[in-house]
């Protein structure tokens, strides 16, 4: 009986304590999307120059990239072979979203999705918009989602193997 | 793939031209590969080999070699083939002496080999070298810079072709590509609203046609474009009257009829359009045949007979037709033939010097010469290249044993095959 004395309080004890730890436990999904929103506004930084391979239907095409990054917007520059194109995108933790506008007697607009891991990008492009995409003869780039991707920083070809690329944080 | 029945009414417009002009039933490719492999043949009559791109025979990269070989465990998964994967991609293949190639270098050769042998066939496989079976970029852009966006690019080449053996005689071509202009503008093409077909286009391997801007504009043009901006389009060209002896017709991508990316009424469509435009002006109706073609099957394989005519091909069989005041309506012609067989009704058309005498026995056939009747001035041909066809039109062929006639190209005599030429449309999905 004794024994039993104890037995009461320690499992009212126990059952007030579980309640607080159910409680916190519970409290925690309340708290969790501000922990969530924390780290959705932890975006990464994109800004400055990089090094693009995208791959189009009869190969892949070198340019580079210039980012100038406010917040969750991005604006720049897509270079490729002597001609400039301007791009705008935004950023959300690492994922990545742009548009380049490219213009020609047939002006089309390539929308890059992608994803952000330190110092290099990957990801798919499409034409803006959806539409026909003609994915070509076997020998050439068939794969739809046309992949891309990119490096910071410029190496010049110059540079030794295995030096690290230039990097032009903004 | 896709399959045509004409007796449902199914491709109207090249039924109407089957009823009114001539239908070949046993036309094929000449290479078991793909689109590009196809109109290197019917531009060079021959199969392209690779070169240090100064014309000397050279090796390719150890892992472009075709090496069908199956990979242990697999279903017949070739060890190298293709463009990629763990050892890299496969598509030439030097068939020339199974004694000289060894190892992987000599994979899949033998059998073929072999049984050629058992036939008496010569592979017409040059010492040393190593031939593209499927479909790489030209080794020029289309500005006549080389072409570095892939390595899946064979260089370019001074193998002699079609157009040469015309410009010896004093006589023109070219190739009209569909998008060329748009092309121009966009070398890679990633604009995906670009559907130029660069493998199609049979002189942009050659270095005689890619090395000025002259003669990659005497030589290569659009199909149409602004009469002010693209006097030499095709449309402009039949409206002005300048069209040269020999015009190769290729659609682009959006309009090429492959089941696939496009849909065979377009294609009916961009025929057409080349048809009517040629037949309004009389004096050009008067004087030009008009050849449909597909470059290759697609990957639908046609049960037709495919005659073993050296290590190449022949390749499987496909619709063609010929339109021309020339020809007598409602035909269906029997005789063998393959795209070769339109280089050989050039040179007897115009009674040109054998072509390729080093590289190949052409067929020895009359070819198109039983279809169409020329008269004293010869005429001139526009081949329109339709892609991979997938299927055939469903067109009856059971009488096409009745006219096989035995083996026909390289080496041996006999027999009637084709002779086609150009207004070309392609496409490929092997």
């Amino acid at each position: 009986m004794k024994h039993g004395r104890w037995t009461k309080p320690t499992l009212f004890l126990l059952l007030a304590f579980s309640t607080l730890i159910t409680r916190g436990t519970q409290a925690s999904p309340i708290d969790q999307p501000s922990t969530l929103k924390t780290e959705k506004l932890r975006t990464v930084k994109v800004g400055g120059k990089w090094r693009i391979a995208w791959d189009v239907r009869f190969g892949t095409v070198r340019g580079i990239l210039e980012f100038r990054q406010h917040a969750d917007q991005v604006i720049g520059t897509f270079e490729e072979y002597g001609k400039t194109y301007p791009l705008t995108g935004t950023l959300q933790g690492q994922a990545i979203t742009f548009d380049v506008p490219f213009g020609g007697p047939v002006p089309y607009t390539v929308e890059f999705k992608g994803t952000v891991d330190r110092k290099r990008m990957t990801g798919t492009s499409g034409l803006k918009g959806g539409g026909h995409v003609f994915l070509g003869h076997a020998g050439e780039v068939q794969e739809p989602e046309r992949p891309w991707k990119a490096t910071k920083g410029l190496k010049r070809p110059n540079d030794a193997p295995g030096k690290p690329p230039v990097d032009d944080d903004d | 793939m896709g399959f045509y029945n004409v007796l449902q009414g199914d491709a109207p417009y090249l039924k109407s031209l089957a009823d009114q002009y001539t239908l070949l039933d046993n036309m094929h490719q000449s290479v078991m590969g793909g689109t590009g492999a196809n109109h290197i043949f019917l531009g060079y009559a021959d199969a392209m080999a690779y070169t240090n791109g100064a014309g000397s025979l050279a090796d390719p990269p150890l892992n472009q070699i075709e090496n069908p070989n199956p990979q242990p465990g697999t279903n017949n998964y070739y060890t190298q083939d293709g463009y990629g994967g763990a050892l890299g991609g496969g598509s030439y293949t030097n068939c020339s002496g199974i004694g000289l190639a060894t190892g992987d270098q000599a994979a899949g050769v033998e059998p073929i080999v072999t049984y050629l042998g058992s036939l008496r066939i010569n592979p017409n496989c040059a010492p040393n070298a190593y031939y593209l079976l499927n479909n790489y970029d030209p080794g020029y852009n289309g500005d006549g810079t080389l072409e570095t966006f892939t390595p899946y690019t064979i260089p370019p080449t001074n193998q002699r072709h079609i157009g040469d053996v015309l410009a010896a005689a004093g006589l023109t071509y070219t190739f009209f590509g569909e998008q060329w202009n748009l092309y121009l503008t966009d070398l890679a093409c990633q604009n995906p609203l670009d559907d130029y077909c660069n493998i199609c286009n049979v002189f942009q391997y050659a270095t005689d046609v890619m090395s000025s801007p002259a003669t990659i504009a005497a030589h290569i043009q659009d199909v149409s474009g602004d009469p002010a901006l693209y006097p030499n389009a095709f449309f402009n060209q039949v409206a002005n009257g300048t069209l040269p002896n020999v015009s190769i017709i290729q659609p682009s991508g959006f309009v090429d009829g492959h089941p696939a990316t496009s849909k065979l009424d377009l294609w009916e469509g961009f025929v057409q359009k080349i048809i009517t435009s040629v037949q309004a002006q009389p004096a050009l109706w008067n004087s030009t045949a008009i050849i449909l073609i597909f470059d290759e099957g697609g990957g639908y394989y046609d049960s037709g007979y495919v005659q073993p005519l050296d290590y190449f091909g022949d390749g499987t069989r496909m619709p063609s037709l010929i339109i021309s005041p020339y020809t007598t309506g409602g035909n269906v012609y029997h005789g063998y033939a393959d795209h070769v067989s339109i280089d050989k009704f050039i040179e007897r058309n115009w009674n040109l010097p054998r072509f390729l005498a080093a590289a190949a026995t052409i067929c020895q056939t009359p070819g198109l010469s039983l279809i169409l009747t020329c008269r004293s001035t010869a005429p001139r041909l526009m081949i329109c290249l339709v892609p991979s066809t997938s299927g055939g039109l469903g067109q009856p062929i059971e009488e096409r044993r009745k006219s096989w006639a035995g083996p026909a190209r390289r080496g041996l005599e006999p027999a009637f095959t084709l002779s086609m030429f150009h207004l070309t449309l392609t496409t490929n999905y092997l």
